[in-house]
């Protein structure tokens, strides 16, 4: 039997013999052997809420750190999606100058989805490194660890912001078409953010487990990216390809993001997929990375 | 036995963990079938803590000591809940604060101020206290001007005296110290043992992991010698630091097993 409490021997106060004694909290933790089981999902999502203010700041500070040191500091988050957006405009209409396509459409389809693509480069990327890259936090401190992918949501929705306001400049500049489709947006970015969350936590764990996951990662984004309807108007795809392309979770998405853009009112086909996807990866994502998150620090 | 009537802070009943190693990059396949065969891996398996059994009353200082690669950060981690036992069962009673080794958990891309406030509030601490607090350890890490830094231009001694800093001014009631007054100078580790002894004094547990001999009679009111994950002696300090310098062959007054 070696469970002994041992005797408290000397008194190593500050000089007084009744010290006074503040009674503890009720706070009490019990360490138990975890298999993969969720735990209760009220408690867990209700002590992550508890330390929002811990992603905002984490957040904040994090992207003011590396832009700090540059000369031009947060103007950095609307001169890249812009940079991208000549580069990928002067490349099309090199290869297409023939073609005689509407290249209103075209750039407004090109940027918008450029745009709205990097909010999920950044939070599926971003938060599928949150825990391998916070390995000094993951090992020091005990929390909900969701709250390192929420940090990198976070992060992309800061910068999401300054985006769609460039854009919207954009948009009238270049006399794009203002339809009822745009009642459809803030519905169709919430599921962006299912979509990005959920895929950023099944990645998240994914590295955790696999070494070679963080470097696959930026391919597999780049494969996304391609495949989502950005480059390219949906209308311009064969039924084979566009069947395929299905398989992307954002391929519906940004198919209606094209028609809010083009002036029309997203598909009742496309929209529902998009709903489907934005469910299903975020419920998926989540039990992944919540069952599993205690065994992480073992890993790491 | 204990001398209050509160339970104890810190119970740990038959507890054993262990590590997995990757001996080499995780190939993906590897990797996919580790992740859905669970208890099959093809890492390598460290056991790290083996049938440890202990307990911490309210308000007193627990000293672990033993040699490199014991099990003592294991046991520590296990005491914060970042690692998970695979047997055995943890409790602790209180708002805990771990200080593990120097500077990790901190940003180091981040200004010294920055990092006090995301460790308070990755705590759940109050955002509105949280300025109060911020002065107070920048005050007390004596890093001046520094505080508004990016950590990576900080000493080691700046960090490690940040990192106590922080941790003990977020007002916790157990404490868990991992080598990590080692690294600064001679006054602030003097400050250091009173603050402990301060928080001692206010009824907080500290477990304090160091291989300061010295340290660990002067504050701590037991002790536990681990060796190899296995509680080799436990009880009075210096009973167990005469068994453990027995064990490395050192006499009482052999000054070399004192690093800082």
């Amino acid at each position: 039997m070696t469970d002994t409490s041992l005797p408290g021997g000397r008194t190593s106060t500050n000089g007084s013999s009744s010290p006074e004694v503040r009674p503890y909290s009720d706070t009490q933790y019990v360490w138990e052997p975890h298999t993969a089981q969720m735990p209760p999902v009220r408690p867990y999502l209700q002590d992550a809420w508890d330390r929002r203010h811990f992603v905002v700041a984490f957040a904040k500070a994090d992207l003011r750190g590396p832009r700090s040191r540059t000369r031009l500091g947060e103007v950095w988050a609307v001169v890249d999606p812009l940079f991208q957006a000549g580069i990928y405009w002067f490349l099309i209409t090199m290869i297409r100058s023939q073609s005689g396509q509407d290249s209103t459409e075209r750039l407004t389809i090109l940027i918008s989805g450029i745009f709205l693509f990097t909010f999920s480069t950044t939070v599926v990327g971003g938060g599928g490194r949150s825990i391998i890259r916070n390995k000094g936090l993951m090992l020091n401190s005990t929390f909900p660890r969701i709250l390192l992918p929420a940090t990198e949501t976070y992060k992309g929705m800061l910068d999401l912001g300054p985006y769609l306001l460039v854009y919207a400049v954009i948009h009238v500049l270049l006399g794009g078409p203002i339809g009822p489709g745009l009642f459809f947006l803030p519905l169709l970015l919430v599921l962006q953010v299912m979509i990005s969350v959920g895929l950023a936590l099944i990645f998240a764990t994914l590295t955790v487990y696999i070494s070679d996951m963080s470097n696959i990662l930026d391919y597999i984004m780049r494969v996304v990216f391609f495949t989502t309807p950005i480059l390219y108007p949906v209308g311009l795809l064969g039924p084979v390809a566009k069947m395929l392309l299905q398989l992307n979770p954002f391929f519906a998405l940004f198919a209606c993001y094209q028609a809010v853009v083009t002036g029309t009112v997203p598909s009742a086909g496309y929209l529902f997929q998009a709903l489907v996807w934005a469910f299903g990866l975020l419920y998926a994502g989540f039990r992944i990375f919540v069952s599993r998150e205690r065994e992480f620090a073992l890993r790491l | 036995m204990t001398t209050t009537t509160a339970p104890p802070a810190i119970e740990v009943e038959h507890l054993s963990t262990s590590y997995r190693v990757h001996m080499k990059g995780t190939s993906v396949l590897g990797g996919f079938s580790d992740l859905f065969k669970r208890g099959q891996s093809s890492d390598r398996v460290v056991p790290a803590i083996r049938d440890v059994s202990f307990s911490v009353p309210q308000g007193s200082v627990l000293g672990v000591i033993g040699r490199n690669g014991a099990g003592k950060s294991t046991l520590l981690r296990c005491l914060a809940g970042i690692l998970i036992p695979e047997e055995g069962r943890v409790v602790m009673r209180g708002r805990i604060s771990t200080l593990l080794t120097m500077g990790v958990g901190m940003n180091i891309n981040l200004t010294g101020r920055e990092n006090i406030r995301l460790g308070g509030l990755a705590m759940g601490l109050d955002p509105s206290r949280l300025e109060d607090i911020v002065d107070q350890v920048a005050d007390f890490a004596q890093l001046g001007e520094y505080v508004d830094f990016p950590v990576e231009t900080y000493s080691t001694g700046m960090r490690s005296r940040l990192g106590f800093a922080v941790m003990a001014h977020l007002d916790p009631e157990i404490l868990l110290i991992d080598e990590a007054l080692a690294g600064g100078d001679s006054k602030f580790q003097a400050e250091t043992a009173h603050k402990m002894a301060e928080m001692c004094g206010n009824g907080r547990t500290i477990v304090l992991v160091s291989h300061s001999l010295t340290a660990i009679r002067a504050m701590s009111n037991q002790a536990i010698w681990l060796h190899q994950g296995k509680i080799a002696a436990q009880g009075d300090p210096d009973d167990v630091a005469a068994s453990y310098m027995r064990y490395c062959r050192l006499s009482a007054d052999d000054p070399v097993l004192d690093d800082d």
